[in-house]
């Protein structure tokens, strides 16, 4: 069990080393996959985009007639579609934030090496 | 370093610096901690005076120094399924700094003090903060554990002793523990529960002598964890009235826009999902079975009515809370997703009023906008409270309600038992929409982990904390004794009861002791085993019995007994006291023991509950005992004990009573509890028992008179005492205690008591009575009666001694300071007065 000073030491900083880049590569991602769907998901909750979607068909405050029809497949359409693009604006933007995450490290070390 | 698990995963411990010597740790810290913070200012340096390569050099340096300096206090791996799935997995990698450290200060205490690795295990952990902390809430106080810590220094090491192994298989005994307290690393508290998993002979004697138990201490380490937490806010129930949030109220209509406006109900409501969203409600710790009953009757298409029937504090509010908590969260079947579950206030419907008839109005109009939607979910509180509304000339407000009951809303509903039997069971419209869900207290274990994560909230406000034990006590004692209430509400109210008294006695802690006394001098039942005066009070029983009643020393001794053991704590829980027939003559002491028990012992003859049973010959008795099933009287037996738990019971003349009457008390006897007409158990096990009979007395005379042995006479009696009581009732007896007729010896002892409580009177009146021999001999010969035993003495005396001593005050022939002798003259009482 007894291993010199220098060997053991260097052995941690190795450890250290290989858990930085796995914590900034690949815990990284698991963190960002996590919130992303938490804010997707309260997202949805609040613009109602599902909701509507399920009730897509069930006219506004359940006046089943033909004017109701009329009036609450256009509205639910729009809510459907303005939702969704909300969220698919917000993907696209979170995911940008991360992959400008992962590019930072490779950048610096580029420059670094370079 | 090696060993083999159940499941083939070879575990090791390979760590180079547990085994290093103290100086070559301490220079590898403080090397290792200089590179990383020099490494990090060097990084920092670099950012701000560096350039190009060098910079940027600069910048990924201070990333990494900055991750490895967070990093270096927390273990090389998580305690995590996927890291536990390997066949080799060397348990180093799981262990915290803080963890290897004790470790490794264990292996030098052990050397230093040539102590056992256990035991220099458990010494350092006594010293470790969070340990004394956790600790605490067990009741150890800091010169406790300084005690446990010298017991420690007494277990020496063995040569056999091997510190690897040692270490191994704590390391590897902590991982479940670890994992049970999802705890991120094999840490401090992981190892010391891990250590109570040791089995050899030295190691389980050195847990027995703590005298610590591993669950509690697993608890007591949850709670100090959750304690430290600063964002854990219990969240609470609702009050009754709507409350006005710090925003405007404004008609709501869901997501899918399908919901019309509810101006009234908005305003004499409280919307639980909106609350549940804000995370203001939403917690249930058990009724498991029920809530999923609720949702299961909610989804279907038909009857979905619910009526949640309980006593009040049992939780059924707790239940509806945490509906609306998985609405918000989508956590139902999909027929209740984007329901709004909305809690009519009843009370808030007589805000205002105007004219006597607006509240029913007002429900009217919100019964219209129910109906007129279709994702409400519509709860009721107290149910039967609509049927106690009228108004005159028009519907009830019960009536009112009705066009719901048959709608399409899910309504919930809640009421207690015994308001449903009285008002809503009659109606068959409720039996007709409502399917009925009884909730069930919490067990003990859910109540105290409701009271555990609730006393972080008391903490937090009162600054006082309440010791695991005193929870556990707490729901012990709150289901035992306070039985009015259910759990959790009943052991709630004795602690937040405690914390005032301990916030008035300026107590930063409340302990075990104040719950105890609490409930003592709540049910008036002694808890504690006995001590000081009281003690010397039960150890002298008979003696004091004896000085105001003579002969039947059997009986005398067994209710003692009884009484003393139930005082040590050794009495059957689950029983009274003690239950006893006394049998024999009349006017030999039966009744008259038991007055002079209750006097002795328990303060006062009133505080005997006393039945003459000859009043309950005909079987209605037994409705008078506990309660008519209508409701409307109590029971004289199930409110007096009820009113004081710890008391003495005398059944006079038992033997006189209706048989059905006398079934009435087999399971009293067998088990110590009765229920009474409204299902509520009431709890006998502190009750003495007695009961008298005059059966057989006859028998029993005559058997005594032929000289026949008592034992022998006591068995034959019981045989033929079942001509009388059936067998099973006379088995549940504790014992038959056969009263002997009193000789005229026992006669003019008695004389001779009686006698001097007349002395006493006359005292007071600062009359001094004496009488010589002649006095006791003669009354004792003209009061013994073999008929009616000692009961005609006092006739004898008050005619012949107290009547002329009357007459002697009257007449002013002695007044005070005088002396009055009596004596017998040619068989003739003779008082004579002296200045």
């Amino acid at each position: 069990m007894s291993q010199s000073f220098l060997l053991y030491f260097l052995s941690r900083l190795g450890f250290y080393l290989k858990e930085f880049f796995k914590t900034y590569f690949i815990y990284s991602f698991d963190w960002f996959n996590t919130i992303y769907f938490k804010i997707i998901l309260e997202l949805d909750r609040k613009l109602g985009v599902s909701t509507n979607y399920r009730y897509f068909l069930v006219p506004l405050w359940q006046e089943y007639s033909f004017p109701a029809y009329l009036l609450s497949i256009p509205i639910r359409a729009l809510k459907i579609l303005g939702g969704g693009a909300c969220l698919v604006i917000f993907s696209i933007l979170f995911w940008c934030v991360y992959l400008g995450w992962l590019g930072i490290l490779v950048v610096l070390i580029i420059k670094t090496l370079r | 370093m090696e060993t083999n698990s159940k499941n083939q995963t070879r575990f090791v411990l390979r760590d180079a610096y547990l085994f290093w010597p103290r100086w070559k740790q301490f220079l590898y810290r403080v090397f290792f901690q200089a590179f990383l913070y020099l490494g990090f200012l060097f990084s920092l340096f670099l950012v701000f005076l560096g350039f190009g390569r060098y910079r940027a050099g600069g910048i990924l340096g201070v990333f990494f120094f900055f991750f490895a300096i967070l990093r270096k206090n927390m273990s090389d791996c998580p305690v995590n399924e996927k890291y536990l799935t390997k066949n080799k997995i060397n348990l180093a990698v799981f262990l915290s700094p803080q963890a290897k450290d004790l470790l490794s200060e264990t292996r030098f205490f052990s050397q230093e003090r040539h102590l056992s690795l256990i035991a220099s295990f458990f010494y350092l952990c006594f010293n470790e903060p969070e340990i004394i902390q956790s600790l605490s809430y067990l009741d150890y106080t800091p010169e406790h554990l300084g005690e446990l810590r010298e017991q420690l220094l007494q277990y020496s090491s063995s040569t056999k002793e091997s510190v690897q192994d040692f270490f191994l298989q704590l390391t590897r005994e902590s991982l479940a523990e670890a994992q049970e307290l999802k705890r991120d690393s094999l840490d401090v508290y992981s190892l010391m529960l891990g250590a109570f998993h040791f089995t050899d002979p030295e190691a389980v004697k050195l847990l027995e002598e703590l005298g610590i138990e591993k669950n509690d201490l697993a608890i007591a380490f949850a709670i100090n964890l959750l304690a430290k937490k600063k964002n854990v806010e219990p969240i609470k129930g609702l009050t009754d009235t709507p409350q006005n949030f710090f925003r405007p109220k404004k008609i709501r209509v869901n997501r899918s826009l399908t919901s019309r406006p509810t101006p009234t109900l908005d305003k004499f409501s409280v919307d639980f999902t909106d609350l549940a969203q804000r995370l203001k409600i939403g917690v249930m710790v058990g009724h498991l079975t029920e809530y999923e009953a609720l949702v299961k009757i909610l989804s279907r298409p038909g009857k979905n009515n619910v009526l949640l029937l309980g006593e009040a504090g049992i939780g059924k509010e707790t239940i509806v809370s945490y509906l609306a908590y998985n609405l918000v969260r989508g956590q139902v079947p999909p027929v209740l997703r984007d329901y709004r579950l909305i809690a009519l206030s009843f009370s808030s419907l007589f805000q205002d009023l105007k004219t006597p008839f607006e509240a029913c109005n007002r429900l009217d109009q919100i019964v219209k906008e129910v109906l007129a939607n279709n994702d409400i979910i519509l709860y009721l509180s107290d149910l039967h409270n609509y049927k106690l509304l009228t108004q005159e000339g028009g519907l009830s407000a019960f009536e009112i309600l009705k066009p719901l009951f048959e709608g399409n809303t899910p309504l919930i509903a809640t009421s207690t038992p015994v308001d449903f039997h009285r008002l809503l069971e009659i109606d068959s419209t409720v039996k007709n929409s409502f399917e009925i869900i009884r909730v069930q207290e919490v067990s003990e274990v859910e109540a105290l982990k409701i009271l555990a994560f609730q006393s972080l909230s008391w903490q937090r406000k009162t600054k006082i904390k309440i010791s695991y034990q005193a929870l556990k006590r707490a729901v012990l004692l709150a289901k035992r004794f306070l039985t009015d209430t259910p759990l959790p509400s009943s052991a709630e109210s004795l602690l937040t009861e405690a914390l005032e008294g301990a916030r008035q006695r300026k107590q930063k802690l409340v302990t075990e002791q104040d719950i105890v006394n609490l409930v003592s001098v709540k049910t008036s039942i002694p808890l504690e085993v006995s001590q000081g005066e009281e003690t010397e009070r039960l150890l002298s029983l008979e003696q004091d019995i004896h000085k105001s009643f003579i002969n039947q020393e059997e009986a005398v001794a067994l209710v003692a007994d009884a009484l003393r053991q139930y005082r040590a704590g050794l009495a059957n829980p689950n029983k009274p006291i003690g239950v006893f027939l006394f049998v024999g003559p009349t006017g030999v002491g039966k009744t008259e023991l038991s007055k002079i028990l209750a006097k002795v012992y328990f303060g006062s003859e009133k505080l005997m509950i006393r039945f003459d049973m000859s009043e309950y010959q005909d079987q209605r008795g037994v409705f008078r005992f506990i309660g008519d099933p209508e409701g409307q009287t109590s029971g004289v037996l199930t409110e007096a004990v009820k009113e004081r738990p710890f008391s003495l019971i005398l059944l006079d003349e038992f033997e006189k009573a209706h048989p059905k009457v006398l079934d009435l008390f087999l399971p009293l006897f067998d088990e110590g509890r009765l229920t009474d007409n409204l299902g509520n158990t009431i709890d006998f096990t502190n009750t003495i028992i007695i009961a008298t009979s005059n059966a057989l007395s006859d028998y029993i005379k005559d058997e005594i008179e032929k000289g026949t042995a008592f034992n022998t006479l006591t068995e034959q009696l019981k045989k033929k005492l079942t001509n009388y009581f059936n067998p099973e009732l006379l088995n549940r007896f504790d014992e038959v205690v056969v009263f002997r007729p009193l000789t005229q010896e026992h006669l003019k002892e008695i004389v001779k008591l009686k006698l001097n409580s007349l002395q006493l009177t006359m005292l007071e009146k600062k009359i001094s009575l004496e009488f010589d021999f002649s006095v006791v001999e003669r009354l004792a010969q003209l009061g013994y009666n073999p008929i009616f035993g000692a009961r005609p003495l006092d006739t004898v005396i008050r005619h012949f001694i107290k009547d002329e001593l009357a007459q002697l005050i009257l007449k002013n022939k002695v007044k005070a300071g005088d002396k009055v002798f009596c004596t017998v003259v040619n068989n003739n009482f003779q008082l004579t007065v002296t200045s």
